[in-house]
């Protein structure tokens, strides 16, 4: 009886987890007006919650504006990226220093599924 | 929130109820075979070609070519002109048969979009073509254009009212001068059409002018028109395209006659009964009202802007105000970051970069770039207030964070 219990329990832990979860579905090539794009957008699975924004900034440092009529979030990771976006959007923006190689791009979806305690996305992009 | 459309010089939006109404019935109504005269409905092009003649002052409704946009115009404009000048002969299949020799000497301006640039640019890779470039200061400077018509240029190629400064050159004078010089003179009107009086006579017989029907003249994407002089043979602007005209299909090659040797294949014709709503309205209220409605909107953008500290705009002079158009940055912010937070944390549509005119932001000291806000017919003084606002926003929260 104790063992069944305990699985139910482990059952609703996970459930209220994947309630809670933000999966990235892609990172997406971002052209702007340069030949070779530094922008790549992270395209989520649901909206960004604030809550969502402060576990970001735990890889770098957070300028966030709440006094915006969507609140946007500005975080500065080391080596010179940002993170970009409104909290309420399924997506948000990366500006990289400069284009970044597949490494860059592997490195920085593992610091945001850290930070969000999502699994590692699948691209290179 | 409600969207707050502030790209007009983009692209015009929202559409008025007069121009969807004409694309729906076109696309509802019975196809007609439209420009061959034998349909029983409205002819569609028939009604744009000559409510695109009354707007520019054109006695031949005929000489107005219908095109996919500005792009297809400015090509057919620039090809043809060059060959032209080049000696070359225009021939009815749509090639171009170079006689050799030097290649045409042409003066365009850094205030150009790619729309000019880049089939400059190939035929300059060609060899086709010696490029020079109009600075800032002598875009407005007809003397400038003399002093290179003087020195053998034969092309001039300027924007009517540049879409990121507003910036316009004095365009009957600059034709003056190339009719004297027999130089052939290309207008991009895709920013000044329906903003601004434009009259072909006043061009002189040998100038091509390019409109976007989508921006000022309030018609759908999609279409678009070449104005060309009374003083050109058609095989003087050869197609790009060759194919089906519907009429005369038993010529082996193109009919020769304005304007169906440049419009092959199957015409946009829900485009073009859109675009004719959209200069009908334009007629109807006046190039002149409209644009003073674009000015007024525009001078009190840029007064309101002056007024937030880290601002930096450039200001049009007064005869410019009606394209529309504010080009700005504002210090900690990325133009392009900028135009990102207006439109997802306010919802007003603005553009941030280079607007497809790679030469112009450098020129004006803006390596990376501006925002531009443009307004149109249908914005209003609210639209600006609330740009202004949000602005006077970013501002504030980038001087605490700094």
């Amino acid at each position: 009886m104790t063992g069944r219990k305990d699985d139910e329990r482990d059952r609703e832990r996970e459930g209220q987890r994947n309630v809670s979860a933000l999966t990235i579905r892609e990172i997406a090539l971002v052209e702007d007006c340069f030949e070779d794009s530094a922008i790549r957008e992270i395209r989520l699975a649901r909206a960004l919650d604030e809550t969502a924004v402060f576990r970001l900034a735990t890889i770098g440092d957070l300028e966030y504006h709440p006094e915006f009529p969507r609140p946007f979030f500005r975080v500065r990771i080391p080596g010179g990226s940002y993170l970009k976006g409104v909290v309420g959007a399924e997506s948000f923006r990366v500006f990289f220093p400069r284009p970044p190689d597949a490494a860059e791009l592997r490195a920085l979806g593992e610091a945001v599924e850290a930070a969000l305690a999502l699994p590692v996305p699948n691209s290179d992009r | 929130m409600e969207v707050i459309y502030l790209n007009h010089a983009a692209t015009s939006w929202p559409k008025p109820p007069e121009v969807i109404r004409r694309v729906r019935e076109t696309l509802e109504a019975p196809p007609v075979e439209s420009g061959r005269g034998n349909g029983r409905g409205a002819d569609p092009l028939r009604a744009c070609r000559e409510s695109l003649a009354t707007l520019f002052g054109m006695r031949d409704p005929s000489r107005v070519v219908l095109t996919a946009g500005a792009t297809h115009a400015l090509n057919l404009a620039i090809v043809g002109a060059v060959g032209t000048l080049a000696g070359a002969v225009g021939t009815r299949d749509g090639t171009l048969e170079t006689l050799g020799g030097a290649p045409v000497r042409c003066v365009t301006s850094v205030l150009e979009h790619n729309s000019v640039l880049r089939p400059l640019r190939h035929l300059e890779r060609d060899g086709r073509l010696a490029l020079d470039f109009l600075s800032l200061d002598e875009f407005r400077d007809p003397a400038a254009v003399a002093r290179r018509l003087r020195d053998g240029t034969r092309l001039v190629v300027l924007t009517a009212a540049s879409n990121v400064t507003g910036a316009r050159p004095d365009l009957p004078t600059v034709a003056a001068l190339c009719e004297e010089a027999g130089a052939i003179l290309v207008v991009d009107a895709a920013q000044a059409a329906g903003a601004f009086p434009l009259d072909m006579p006043s061009l002189g017989p040998r100038a091509l002018v390019a409109l976007a029907g989508h921006k000022g003249l309030l018609g759908p994407a999609g279409s678009g028109a070449l104005l060309v002089g009374e003083g050109f043979r058609d095989d003087e602007v050869p197609p790009l395209l060759v194919g089906g005209t519907g009429v005369r299909s038993d010529l082996p090659f193109q009919p020769s006659e304005w304007p169906l040797h440049l419009e092959a294949g199957t015409m946009n014709l829900p485009g073009f009964a859109g675009l004719a709503a959209g200069v009908d309205l334009v007629l109807g209220e006046g190039v002149e009202r409209i644009g003073a409605h674009r000015a007024h909107l525009t001078t009190l953008l840029l007064d309101w802007l002056e007024e937030i500290p880290g601002v930096q705009r450039h200001r049009p002079l007064p005869g410019e105000l009606a394209a529309g158009v504010a080009a700005f940055n504002l210090a900690g912010w990325d133009p392009g970051e900028a135009a990102l937070v207006l439109q997802e944390s306010w919802d007003i549509v603005t553009r941030g970069g280079l607007h497809c005119a790679p030469l112009a932001l450098p020129a004006l000291g803006w390596p990376s770039g501006s925002l531009r806000a443009s307004v149109g017919r249908s914005s209003t003084e609210a639209d600006v207030h609330a740009l202004v606002a949000a602005v006077r926003t970013l501002a504030a929260s980038s001087a605490a964070a700094a």
